[in-house]
């Protein structure tokens, strides 16, 4: 018998989920082959040049803690930083950072290639090969076969990928790219349940052509806050970015050959996401507005590509001629490739556990857009969890479950396994019911300890951190403000002659900044104070959200046998037995989260269980 | 078979001899129990017939009477319903239920069970089926009235509304958080504000507005206060002979608080006799004034007895400023000449004479039937919903502080709050439903 080569993880694909979920593999300590077409393909940002946003930055931030690549990879390519929400309150404030994308895949190559344990594998994977237990057991390229002990298949927009273009449709992955289709019929084989989805990407524009004195400028922040902790200075110097509109005129080319774009001619019939909309789609839907906003994004340093934000669209390409050149600063531009609209495959995520390991196939893991997210930063941080997780199980056979309390990610992949997608999934604050606590700046404190007890590796500083910050918590807590100490510290007395701890006086804005300050002065490093100042500020609601995250613990505790038959229960209406027949919660939180449900279905629920089990 | 639709059936009417009885059939076995019993071949929707009634055993007739078929959904249930009215002998009751009982096709009925099916059905609301519950159990006029009020939506709708501003709300401070960068029209902020106010006010009425059900479903309470003998017992043996008729003995209470519920002119009333009041060193003769303190502070309504020839006790007048207080002077038989206290509003009875009684229980009527009916025009809130509106207020005015102090997150934070003391009374408001109103609302994204 020849000799087949045996990693332990093996990932395919290397887009943002297949490298993140490399280097998270590889920090575990095991073997990891990573298979992609091309090594052009490392790192390839496909859309436009940033990373980060309201929500996205938090998923970012919650990879740093893994000491992760998409953050560090960031700040290596950052040639614009600019922090948003800056006046609406710390917890939802973010870093979003423009990119140079020629950087950005040199940083994800050069942090690859310090791990030993990552070998390339450039060749198409074909086909996943599973054994009679129903585990994975290697993986086929086109030209040879590996052994391996897992998984993780990260295909992106490859799966069954076609370009749309007007009328034309191009079997592609990306630009110029051939799609993934062979992998498809391992999925058709294993009964996966697959869906399609759509979305979008705009021209891209000759810089040099473009009349940059017609525009807003939008400059980079002054004094940037880096994405990654380990960064202490920028890599690059800094580029502005600009701000145009669309106008009536605009509108009216597009409404006039409407009929000929990809997503209105029947041509495209899957959902795409309603936050990227197609500027067709906005024309549409908002007939009455004038105009709309285009950001204006320099791909780099060095390029003379520029990304223009906010008109993706599928019209033919004469069309998107005129319309381009109809906007103010753009009238005589050269555009260097059309946008496009592109469509694949996706594995209903239902399909999968909270370790991203499919419920089908042992050690199988799913990340990235495939299980119906958008986005640079969903896709790796679902890449850091699948990796993590086939980590892990290879070295201990242990799992890693993030919970919605403690993360983002947590909450991403919560929300893929339980709800229902209509559209590709993107992050909003607005999805985790625990803002005040998943905030950007305490990411560590939050999921810091994981990384320092599953890679070998590590620098441990995650966990100097944590105990730094609970030393300087327990001062806080036990230092209470008195008439003599107040005057000591330079602080206000309190009017009514209570006591308080200086944690609970943070959420008094009369003394936030004071106490911050007295903080900062305990030898301790830059982060701690900032992360405890809000920690107090903010504690009032989170001490009520943690209530109400005990709550829901404790209906996650309460499982639901596999294969019950709620028609023994009583007091349920047809529509929620239907509805709990069909989504087959595992638990009383995950029937709680069923759009059908209500308070007295949910009470019959709880009753039922908590007597019977 | 479901469940829910399997058949079940019970008498309607009091299991007491009537003129007329009348069963209740639902499921969807109705059809056919109706053709046995009748042994009539058609029956169409909504139709009344008179038929008579056999025992299908025996094919013995028991009785006739008029049979009502009513076909899902249009039915209460919103299934397959019957009714059958017969004459409300005792035995006429007891041999229709033991013929029902026997066949197959169908059971008795659990407590509220057509109700029950009715709300899954979607024919009731929650609000509805649970104002039933309180007509079912209404034992005065005005707590009828009261639950009625519940049963037309009322309630339904106000939450519903408050549902919506809240989506909108949710949908709008979201937008202006997760889309920063995008083009949220500056209006919105405005709008927000607008919700905010427009939501506080709403709130504060409604709940002003509101009957709290305890009022309702318990009784107003009257205590019935005086210093001993002045003729206190005397005064409630005579309400109790006359206009007024004991709904309820109230069990539990101390031994020297005796407190009965009496339908007045159909407002359901609690009297409290109270221990006599006066100087006294005896610890438990103490505590039982104590507990007459405790009665004048916690009822709707005081009467005060006094013998006009004795000194009013003056701590009790100092505590009766706070209450809704009547002055009743006792024995008219005894002090034939008018005595003229000083104070504004008073009552002359004799416990001899019961016609003096009548004018203070039309003051009674009068008192509560002002308090509810004219200032309370919406219905009765159960206590679970009035905790619940009073929690969103409370999260409402907070969220007011933070937005004039330009803390758009806790702001938001506070709304959600709302929305979960809502979700409590209706059903949860899922993240896309939110998404929904952002994206239709707005154009944004890019």
């Amino acid at each position: 018998m020849f000799h087949v080569k045996h990693y332990d993880v093996i990932i395919i694909g290397a887009g943002h989920a297949g490298v993140e979920a490399a280097y998270a593999a590889a920090n575990t300590g095991v073997s990891v082959g990573l298979i992609t077409k091309c090594p052009s393909d490392l790192g390839a940002t496909s859309c436009n040049p940033a990373i980060g946003g309201i929500g996205k930055t938090h998923i970012v931030k919650e990879i740093d803690c893994f000491y992760g690549l998409m953050p560090k990879a960031a700040d290596y390519a950052a040639i614009h930083y600019r922090t948003l929400n800056t006046k609406k309150g710390k917890a939802v404030q973010a870093t979003r950072v423009q990119i140079d994308k020629k950087l950005y895949k040199e940083a994800i190559n050069k942090y690859l290639n310090e791990k030993k344990n990552i070998d390339f594998i450039f060749d198409e994977a074909i086909d996943i090969l599973v054994n009679n237990n129903q585990e994975v057991s290697g993986v086929s390229v086109s030209r040879e076969t590996f052994s391996c002990h897992a998984c993780i298949v990260t295909t992106g927009t490859f799966l069954g990928g076609v370009i749309h273009l007007g009328e034309k449709k191009i079997p592609a992955g990306r630009f110029n790219a051939q799609p993934t289709n062979r992998l498809k019929d391992f999925f058709y084989r294993h009964n996966f349940t697959l869906g399609r989805l759509k979305t979008g990407t705009p021209a891209r524009i000759d810089g040099r052509t473009i009349n940059w004195q017609a525009m807003d400028l939008q400059y980079s922040d002054s004094n940037p806050e880096y994405v990654s902790r380990e960064t202490s200075a920028l890599f690059n110097p800094q580029m502005a970015c600009s701000i145009t509109y669309t106008n009536l005129r605009t509108h009216q080319i597009i409404s006039e050959s409407i009929h000929l774009s990809s997503v209105y001619s029947g041509q495209i019939s899957s959902s795409g996401p309603r936050y990227c909309p197609s500027i067709e789609d906005k024309i549409t839907k908002f007939p009455d507005k004038s105009e709309h906003q285009i950001f204006v994004e320099p791909e780099g340093l060095d390029t003379v590509s520029v990304y223009p934000n906010g008109i993706s669209t599928a019209l033919p390409e004469a069309i998107q001629d005129q319309y381009l050149r109809s906007i103010k600063g753009f009238e005589d531009i050269s555009i260097l490739r059309y946008g496009y609209a592109i469509e694949y495959n996706t594995v209903n995520p239902h399909e999968l556990y909270h370790t991203l390991e499919t419920r089908r196939i042992k050690n199988l893991y799913l990340a990235g857009q495939i299980n119906g997210t958008t986005g640079y930063e969903e896709a790796a941080g679902q890449g850091l969890l699948a990796g993590i997780n086939a980590g892990i199980q290879c070295v201990s056979r242990e799992t890693l479950v993030l919970p919605r309390s403690k993360s983002y990610i947590g909450v991403m992949v919560d929300d893929l396994i339980t709800k229902d997608l209509v559209e590709p999934y993107r992050m909003f604050t607005s999805r985790s019911e625990f803002r005040t606590i998943l905030r950007t700046d305490n990411a560590v404190i939050r999921l810091g300890e994981i990384a320092d007890k599953y890679y070998p590796q590590s620098s441990k500083e995650n966990t100097k951190l944590i105990k730094e910050y609970y030393t300087l918590k327990q001062f806080a807590e036990s230092k209470k403000i008195t008439p003599i100490n107040a005057k000591k510290y330079g602080l206000k007395q309190l009017p009514d002659g209570k006591k308080l701890s200086f944690y609970n006086l943070l959420s008094n804005q009369l003394y936030f900044n004071d106490i911050k300050s007295i903080m900062s002065k305990c030898n301790v490093s830059r982060e701690t104070p900032e992360i405890l100042a809000y920690d107090g500020y903010y504690h009032h609601y989170t001490e009520r959200l943690i209530d109400f995250a005990n709550d829901m613990d404790q209906l996650i505790r309460i499982n639901i046998p596999e294969n019950f038959d709620f028609s023994q229960i009583q007091g349920l209406s047809n529509e929620i037995r239907d509805a709990l027949k069909a989504k087959k919660p595992r638990n009383l939180s995950d029937a709680k989260a069923l759009p059908a449900m209500n308070p007295s279905a949910m009470m019959a629920l709880t009753k039922y269980f908590q007597n019977h089990l | 078979m479901s469940i829910n639709n399997d058949t079940i059936f019970a008498l309607s009417s009091a299991d007491v001899a009537s003129a007329i009885c009348v069963f209740r059939l639902s499921g969807d076995n109705v059809l056919q129990i109706a053709q046995l019993l009748t042994k009539k071949k058609h029956f169409e929707a909504d139709k009344t017939y008179h038929a008579s009634i056999y025992d299908p055993e025996t094919s013995e007739k028991i009785d006739s009477g008029i049979v009502f078929f009513k076909q899902n959904p249009r039915s209460f249930t919103g299934q397959d319903s019957l009714e059958i009215q017969l004459h409300g002998s005792r035995a006429v009751i007891k041999k229709i239920y033991h013929i029902l009982s026997k066949l197959d096709l169908c059971r008795p009925a659990e407590a509220g069970e057509f109700t029950k099916r009715a709300f899954l059905n979607n024919k009731i609301d929650i609000f509805q089926a649970e104002a039933i519950g309180d007509l079912v159990a209404a034992q005065t006029d005005y707590q009828r009235r009261m639950a009625q009020a519940g049963l037309s939506g009322h309630l339904s709708k106000f939450v519903i509304d408050l549902r919506e501003t809240i989506i909108k709300l949710n949908a709008f401070t979201h937008a202006m958080i997760d889309f920063a960068d995008d083009e949220v029209p500056p209006e919105v902020e405005k709008e927000i504000y607008q919700l905010v106010d427009r939501q506080i006010k709403a709130l504060t009425d409604f709940i002003g507005n509101s009957t709290d059900v305890s009022d309702v479903k318990y009784g107003l309470k009257v205590a019935i206060i005086g210093a001993p003998n002045v003729g206190k017992s005397s005064f409630i043996n005579n309400i109790l002979q006359r206009d007024a008729v004991i709904v309820s003995d109230i069990a539990g209470t101390t031994r020297d608080s005796l407190e009965f519920m009496l339908d007045i002119k159909g407002y359901p009333v609690i009297f409290y006799d109270t221990a006599g009041l006066r100087e006294t060193e005896c610890p438990i003769e103490k505590k039982g004034i104590e507990i007459t303190y405790q009665k004048i502070q916690d009822a709707d309504l005081v009467l005060y007895l006094q013998d006009p020839n004795q000194e009013s006790i003056l701590e009790v007048e100092e505590l009766l400023k706070r209450s809704n207080f009547l002055n009743i002077f006792t024995k008219k038989d005894i002090y034939k000449k008018n005595i003229k206290k000083n104070c504004e509003s008073y009552f002359y009875i004799s416990n001899v004479s019961r016609e003096t009684l009548s004018p203070i229980l039309d003051y009674i009527a009068a008192f509560f039937k002002f308090k509810y009916d004219h200032q309370k025009t919406q219905p009765l809130l159960n206590e679970r919903y009035l905790q619940h509106i009073n929690n969103a207020l409370h999260y409402f005015k907070t969220s007011k502080i933070n937005l004039n102090n330009q803390d758009f997150f806790l702001f938001s934070e506070d709304i959600r709050l709302v929305q979960y003391e809502i979700e409590k009374m209706t059903c949860y408001i899922d993240t896309e439903e939110l998404l929904d109103k952002i994206f239709s609302s707005f154009c944004i994204g890019k």
